[in-house]
């Protein structure tokens, strides 16, 4: 029976304690890293795969606008029900702020949806005979989801409107609320209109919105627009092609097709999210082996007494895998406890970044706990498991008194097989690299480059560091000493600095893509912002007459969108004055131009030869510099045919664009949103003031150029914070399998600390040199991990972000970035090991000498 | 390690230790898998007004519907009241009475079909009268709510509409020419006139078949039923009560606007949807009521039993009574020659007296009645021509055909409320 040996595996616990905290908190910033990011995946997935739109079930088809010279109106909506289209219920969406005794709650605007609750009623209801129902069982209380829209109309009669939002949105609107206002707070429009009632209610597909009827709805805000006619239930294709015969010319039938589209856009994100979550849990993993080395070094010395007193290898090795495994389990169960509280953490981020980003709604989910944790504790026990093998091995080697392996020769076969892995790696690397599109086998690309990175790095270190002691004068003995024995530590401390040499390089790799993009969208937001002003309307203005007297130039932007191909694309106007064609920034221009006849491509693409298309159009859709595209008129439709004169820059833009000259567009036809202001401060105050005497108050919405660029990078920064945070998470996972395996070197390196204690250094120095040997092996690591971190930000940009989002820029290798990258590992290294090494060196001497006797 | 442990001494703290660790760690896990396992994400808020408020169709105070609606509009919505010194006229009075709360316009016909088969229907057009300050941006303060019924044989066909008022969707015109409509439900004079009648009546509704939930009425679907019908009044309207003014309780408090066309010849096409869709003639008797008013029923109002008659001798019977709290029952009616004329019928001059009480799921109604106006030597019983005639409806009443035997046979819709 094993149960002697587990008492003193308790037993033990009470001496091993750094170790256990080491294995335990590896385990559970792995299981709730990946957690969290499980849940975030799970959650947004399930919000557009649940094939509901405002939680109506089986919406697949919806009617809308085709573009915004004419909206949707309610008396498209009558003539069509009318018409028999009874199948149709109409929404209508506002993007709003909430407030709470007249100061705003939220950071975000939350959509505001309004549904014809009436229509769907008509649709929805589904009588059962008297005869047939054994209990008296009406068919609305059979559908939950159902029965709670249309309680949003039928249960309010004479009392205050009711909407549904997700419990989380109340439970952090309430929470914001209760700070700035006190408790049972009203919450209001920005004019002080009451909200209705709000009722949290539990559905993968509620987000960032709160439902109501649409006499709520328009309650509130009477100026809301319809959205759309959403088509409820599966329509044959006969009812679809009588539906769209029927619509009216401004009208357009759309199929809905959530999942697919959605997943489909978003599996960029998903995926490289998993990717970070997987190297977290990697790097973890990396812990684990070393702090269960430690934990086997610590037993050693009564592992060896269970072995003389006749407890079998087998059993030692099995009852210890055990409590890997039971570890494991309680890692994992505390973890995703913490995986979920992160995940709330996040998820406002990560809904806003999806629907920024990619324009998709993204609900909150709800979560299978079972299938998470079978998930997490699937994966974190054979990770752990796997991560056993080696240490318990080497245990097993260590407890039976034959020394089988030959120590030299061994050496040189895993040398050999370092470098087989190094070429395996390098190959696969550059063959994904340049042959291959999928997402996922380009993240297998980047894996293997960071792996061949880690061999390299194998194979060179004990090199590079005998080469920094030949630096060393001969005056530095200490110092020397110091460095050599470094160059026996790296062969000890293999695993922790490969997991270090991983982090750094994703670190540096992420950082300089980020960077890059950052300076990249930076210059190319400040180049393009070349007015100085802007104004952002919903409704044309007419502001020429006062921006003339106001001595301003005014330059309108028109907007419309065109089906190219399958898909639907943005034609924009671009004013092509002198500042505005130096605000353009080109990624490639026509071969026949250059920045020295610039002005010819200007002229061309006056006279309508040409036109210009952002990296989405050209990527997405396979053009090139050059290539003849025909495309609608933008004011006649008319298909017109146009050459690429040049592919532009347009960062954080989901669409494909097209700019074409603004006399292409007709004023009548288009809608105009956007204005360019060129003025001084005076101007600017002179025009609203002449605004305000027309009646035209548009103060809130004039933006000044440096404040809407700041506005742009703040978005811009928000979307990296979750980048940013697992990036210091992998650093400190790193750092602390390092600290673990310092550990189990220290008690190794005791006989020669104790030699030079003995010498006369003092402990405060012999820890001094200690750190300036762990420092040396993490500074080696961080210049070989520096190429390969450019190289891994050269594959993010050029092969990741190409693919994934079709653009590209150019990398940026800031020095300032890398040195940061360097600072801080150093810093995070330093302070993990500054612990058990201020323990080490308050340890009397007397201690080493006895253990070497 | 540089100790000198004793091993036994460590083997017995291990087995102190392993005796107490071990209930804990069992119980730690117990604790966070019991918690996790509570804890769905993102956590729910467990408060009582969570909830959303019950929705009126399971409030107690509503089961009066049909002819006979008990609302719960709150008090300082109540509309004008029925006055008894108003005159109806024609045909200004077929339109919409916007300051009432309630108003309906109401349908029944008994129909046969060239193909063997009855055919009987009801066709019912609501409006509430609901003043909100948000109803008024998003269409208008009326609600409008329609029900649509037809029988054959064992099969029911039912339907019901709702839409608000103000859209376009529904509504009844004011101009020539005169329409009730909610979404293609549409009732309209084919002459184009101001007037009720002749009319067209367009409409389709769906099979109520237990095995599908969520039917769409469409002309793809072949349980849809459609109906085309054009009636033609063949006699006068009858005000109803006194000149139109309708007492509806014992206390006489309670009273509407009320007037019927009793005397309206059905034709038409009734057309099931599908593959093997025959259109079938139909042809037969209706009955039109329009009622309107702001308070119909009192509190102690426990029912109502109310029916239309078509006699063979083509006199027509509206009589109805109202089952009262603590009281006796308020019974009344109308009788209508052939030629047109009518008398009201007061609690002395009939008798209606139920048979029998048969139990359709759930329920028990009196689906039989016996029917007495001695001074017009009536003598005869009304009996439903099936049992589940039951509209389940969002408020669900019942509202079925029946066969008169007796002194005098014919057919009729019978409407009972309050079972």
């Amino acid at each position: 029976m094993p149960w002697p040996f587990i008492g003193v595996l308790f037993a033990s616990y009470r001496h091993s304690k750094f170790s256990l905290a080491m294995l335990m908190s590896s385990l559970l910033i792995a299981a709730a890293g990946l957690s969290a990011v499980l849940i975030i995946n799970d959650s947004a997935k399930q919000s557009y795969q649940s094939n509901e739109q405002f939680l109506i079930a089986n919406v697949q088809n919806q009617i809308v606008s085709v573009d915004n010279t004419k909206a949707l109106s309610r008396a498209d909506y009558a003539s069509l029900r009318r018409a028999g289209f009874t199948e149709l219920v109409a929404v209508a969406q506002t993007r709003r702020h909430i407030y709470a005794d007249g100061k705003r709650l939220t950071r975000r605007s939350i959509d505001h949806t309004g549904i014809d609750t009436f229509a769907l009623y008509s649709q929805l209801s589904s009588p059962v005979a008297l005869s047939a129902s054994k209990e008296h069982q009406l068919a609305y209380e059979k559908q939950d989801e159902n029965a709670v829209l249309l309680a949003l109309d039928f249960g309010n009669v004479g009392s205050q409107n009711q909407a549904i939002i997700h419990p989380t949105l109340l439970d952090s609107l309430s929470a914001e609320a209760e700070e700035l206002s006190g408790p049972r707070p009203i919450f209001t429009s920005a004019d002080g209109r009451l909200l209705p009632k709000l009722y949290a209610h539990k559905n993968a597909s509620l987000g960032n919105d709160i439902i109501m009827s649409m006499a709520a709805l328009y309650g509130l805000y009477p100026e809301t627009e319809l959205s759309a006619l959403l088509l409820i239930g599966d329509a044959p294709a006969n009812r679809l092609d009588a539906l769209k015969a029927a619509l009216p010319s401004h009208l357009n039938l759309q199929s809905l097709n959530n999942s697919e589209q959605d997943s489909e856009l978003t599996s960029s994100f998903h995926l490289n999210l998993m990717a970070m979550a997987l190297l977290m849990f990697v790097v973890c993993l990396f812990i684990v082996v070393n702090a269960i080395n430690l934990l086997m070094h610590t037993r050693m010395p009564w592992l060896k007494i269970c072995r003389q007193l006749g407890i079998g290898r087998k059993q030692l090795m099995l009852v210890q895998l055990a409590e890997v495994g039971f570890l494991t389990l309680i890692a994992c169960l505390i973890g995703i406890v913490l995986g979920l509280e992160l995940a709330k953490l996040a998820s406002p981020t990560v809904q806003a970044t999806l629907e920024n980003l990619y324009q998709v709604e993204v609900g909150y989910g709800q979560i299978s706990l079972i299938t998470l944790f079978l998930q997490v504790f699937g994966i974190s026990l054979v990770g752990c498991i796997t991560a056993s093998l080696l240490p318990l091995q080497k245990l097993n080697q260590n407890l039976s008194s034959t020394k089988a392996v030959d120590e030299a020769k061994s050496q040189a076969f895993w040398h050999k097989m370092t470098w087989a892995c190094f070429v395996v790696f390098a190959v696969i690397g550059i063959i994904l690299l340049n042959f291959v599109q999928a997402l996922w086998l380009l993240l297998i690309a980047t894996a293997c480059v960071i792996l061949a990175g880690c061999c390299i790095l194998l194979i060179n270190y004990p090199l590079a560091l005998r080469q920094i002691v030949k630096l060393i004068p001969k005056s530095l003995p200490l110092l020397r000493v110091s460095t050599k024995q470094s160059v026996s530590l790296s062969g000890k401390t293999k695993i922790a600095c490969c997991a270090f040499f991983i982090a750094a390089t994703s670190n540096i790799g992420m950082n300089l893509m980020v960077d890059s993009f950052r300076g990249a969208t930076f210059s190319w937001l400040e180049q393009r912002l070349a007015a100085d002003y802007y104004i952002y309307s919903n409704t044309a203005l007419e502001l020429d007459d006062i921006a003339k007297a106001s001595d301003l130039v005014i330059h309108q932007r028109f907007e419309n969108y065109t089906q190219f191909g399958k898909r639907e694309i943005q034609q924009f106007s671009y004013p092509s004055t002198q500042r505005f064609q130096k605000a353009m920034s080109f990624y490639e221009l026509a071969p026949q131009y250059s920045q020295e006849n610039i002005s010819e491509l200007w002229h061309a693409f006056e006279n309508a030869n040409g036109i210009l298309v952002n990296q989405q159009f050209a990527f997405g859709m396979g053009y090139e510099v050059n290539d003849k595209v025909s495309i609608p008129h933008p004011s006649t439709g008319k298909l017109s045919e146009y050459n690429i004169l040049g592919i532009i820059y347009d960062f954080g833009n989901p669409s494909a664009q097209v700019l074409m000259p603004i006399r292409l567009f007709d004023p009548s036809t288009t809608s105009y949103f956007i204005y360019s202001i060129q003025g001084s401060e005076a101007s600017i105050d002179r025009f609203t003031q002449s605004l305000l005497q027309n009646d035209i108050d548009i103060e809130k919405q004039i933006i000044e150029t440096s404040e809407l660029l700041r506005l742009s990078m703040q978005a811009f920064d928000d979307t990296f914070v979750i980048t940013d945070g697992l990036n210091i998470v992998t650093l400190l996972v790193a750092a602390l399998s390092l600290a673990c395996a310092i550990v189990v070197i220290m008690n190794d390196v005791r006989p020669q600390n104790m030699l030079i204690r003995s010498l006369g250094v003092s402990a405060f120095k012999t820890q001094f040199l200690a750190l300036f040997q762990y420092v040396l092996l993490c500074l080696v690591a961080l210049i070989f991990a520096t190429p390969f971190g450019i190289l891994l930000a050269w594959v993010l940009i050029t092969d990741i972000n190409y693919q994934a989002f079709s653009w590209t820029y150019p990398l940026l290798i800031s020095l300032a970035k890398i040195a940061k990258v360097y600072a801080l590992s150093l810093c995070v290294v330093i302070l993990v090991i500054i612990v058990p090494l201020i323990r080490a060196g308050k340890r009397p001497l007397i201690n080493d000498i006895r253990q070497v006797n | 390690m540089t100790e000198n442990h004793n091993p036994r001494r460590t083997t017995k703290n291990a087995e102190k230790s392993a005796r107490f660790i071990i209930p804990i760690a069992i119980f730690v896990s117990v604790l966070i898998i019991g918690s996790a396992l509570n804890f769905t994400y993102p956590s729910a808020l467990e408060r009582d007004d969570t909830k959303l408020a019950e929705p009126v169709y399971k409030a107690a105070q509503t089961p009066l519907f049909g002819r006979a609606v008990q609302t719960e509009i709150p008090s300082q919505s109540l509309g004008k009241k029925a006055n008894p010194d108003y005159k109806i006229a024609f045909p200004q009075d077929h339109g919409s009475h916007n300051d009432f709360d309630i108003e309906w316009w109401y349908l029944t016909a008994n129909l046969d079909g060239d193909n063997g088969l009855e055919y009987d229907i009801q066709w019912t057009l609501f409006r509430f009268r609901i003043p909100s300050e948000e109803g008024k941006v998003w269409g208008n303060e009326h609600t409008f709510m329609a029900h649509a019924s037809v029988h054959s044989g064992e099969q029911h066909w039912f339907t019901e509409k709702f839409a608000r008022g103000g859209l376009g969707i529904a509504g009844v015109t004011k101009q020539s020419p005169f329409a009730l409509y909610i979404d293609d439900w549409l009732w309209q004079n084919n002459l184009g006139q101001r007037g009720l009648l002749p009319a067209d009546l367009d409409f389709s509704l769906k099979l109520i078949d237990p095995d599908k939930i969520n039917q769409n009425v469409s002309p793809s679907d072949s349980s849809t039923l459609s109906l085309s019908l054009q009636l033609k009044n063949k006699g006068p309207y009858i005000l109803q009560g006194d000149q139109g003014y309708s007492i509806k309780s014992g206390s006489a408090s309670h009273a509407s606007h009320y007037y019927s066309a009793p005397f309206i010849d059905v034709e038409g096409y009734v057309q099931m949807s599908g593959i093997d869709a025959v259109a079938v003639r139909v042809k037969g008797q209706a009955w039109f009521d329009q009622e309107w008013t702001s308070q119909l029923l009192d509190q102690n109002t426990l029912g109502w039993d109310w029916m239309s008659l078509h006699l063979d001798d083509g006199s027509k019977i509206m009589a109805f009574q109202m089952r009262l709290a603590n009281q006796n029952d308020y019974i009344t009616g109308t009788f209508i020659e052939a030629d047109g004329s009518s008398q009201t019928l007061k609690g002395s001059d009939i008798s209606l007296v139920a048979l029998n009480n048969t139990r359709v799921g759930n329920k028990t109604f009196p689906l039989s009645w016996h029917l007495r106006i001695p001074h017009r030597e009536i003598d005869i019983t009304v009996e439903s021509k099936k049992q589940d005639q039951w509209n389940p409806a969002l408020f669900p009443y019942y509202e079925g055909a029946v066969n008169i035997s007796g002194s005098h046979s014919g057919e009729g819709f019978l409407e009972l409320t309050g079972y």
